[in-house]
């Protein structure tokens, strides 16, 4: 049997080589689309603008506010206040998120909870982020996020037709 | 030396490719969900959902909010709580009874926390409803059934949360009063 595996010895090492290899060659057509669909988010600074799905965006405030005071004692109230100049109107709406990883050591998302607690948005504040018309306006939206759990939080902004691209407004 | 090496080796090989087609997983295997299993009274998380079912029972009536629940069949009731895990996800609650699969009622409205909308850190208890015909207890996998909890809708590929129930062996009251959801853990 020695003389047998003596004999295949290069076959038998190009196999553990070629095994693998062929295993990362499969996987390579599949893993860069993936790569490439994954969020890729853009650091923008609170009062600077960043262009994106054809608008131009400005965070303008960005305040966690005592749940206790707005009737929803188990969680903070963010409260988000954009300027959305949108210069090449699109048909569709821009997406709000609060993103932290405070409090539980990975990052968490929450969405926009406009009637879950006593906090009401002026009327002069839009509500709504939709990028259908061009013009400037000021939108507002609160979040509920755990209560003292998260202290800096970060806006996401996303829109369906400029995915991966996300931008992260600080 | 290879005569009497080439007959075994082509028996083998036949029966390899039975092998081979006899356990190549079907379609409901390869594409069936990852399901962390749950105890109850235990904190576990999913993907995406942090949950507790504190506990469950039978009942022949429900009482929630003033809406009484009767039925043919018999209400399984769990009071549980739910949060989201990384984002604001949905809630879908099945029971499955030797590879039947039941619904949580859509006849509770959203006064259950299932078909509800739940976000990371931010609690809710109340409770999942499921409508279960009478001869439930009497069908052979109601000693193993299996409570899953997971994104509303498509659960396949994701991760879900389970918990094995003896159906045999819970309580079975005549009527029961549920709470409405609330915020926070019990």
């Amino acid at each position: 049997m020695s003389a047998w595996w003596r004999a295949n010895r290069w076959y038998l090492l190009a196999l553990l080589v070629l095994l693998p290899a062929s295993v990362v060659v499969a996987m390579i057509p599949r893993w860069f689309p993936y790569l490439e669909r994954q969020p890729a988010a853009e650091s923008v600074e609170r009062g600077d603008t960043a262009r994106y799905s054809g608008a131009d965006f400005t965070l303008t405030g960005l305040e966690v506010l005592d749940g206790d005071d707005w009737g929803v004692p188990e969680a903070d109230v963010v409260v988000a206040t954009l300027v959305v100049d949108v210069v090449e109107p699109v048909e569709t709406v821009c997406e709000l998120q609060v993103v932290s990883a405070e409090g539980a050591g990975f990052e968490r998302f929450w969405d926009e909870a406009p009637y879950s607690s006593d906090y009401d948005v002026p009327d002069e504040y839009e509500t709504r982020c939709s990028l259908a018309e061009a013009g400037s306006f000021d939108v507002r939206i609160p979040f509920l996020v755990p209560a003292d759990e998260v202290t800096e939080p970060v806006v996401q902004v996303t829109a369906w037709g400029s995915l991966p691209r996300v931008l992260r407004l600080h | 030396m290879r005569a009497r090496v080439a007959v075994p080796a082509g028996v083998g090989l036949v029966l390899l490719a039975f092998g081979a087609t006899l356990f190549t997983p079907t379609d409901e295997v390869r594409m069936a969900p990852f399901p962390v299993a749950a105890g109850i009274g235990e904190e576990v998380a999913s993907q995406h959902h942090v949950a507790t079912i504190h506990e469950v029972a039978l009942a022949d009536v429900v009482e929630l909010d003033g809406w009484r629940g009767t039925t043919s069949g018999v209400w399984l009731v769990a009071e549980a709580t739910l949060a989201g895990y990384v984002e604001r996800t949905t809630v879908g609650v099945d029971l499955f009874v030797d590879g039947v699969r039941f619904e949580s009622t859509p006849r509770a409205d959203s006064d259950t926390v299932d078909g509800r909308v739940v976000d990371p850190g931010l609690p809710v208890t109340g409770a999942i409803l499921l409508e279960l015909p009478r001869d439930i207890l009497d069908r052979p996998g109601a000693t193993s059934a299996v409570l899953r909890l997971g994104a509303a809708g498509d659960t396949r590929l994701d991760s879900v949360i389970e918990w094995r129930i003896d159906l045999t062996a819970l309580e079975h009251h005549a009527e029961v009063e549920l709470d409405r959801v609330r915020k926070g853990a019990p």
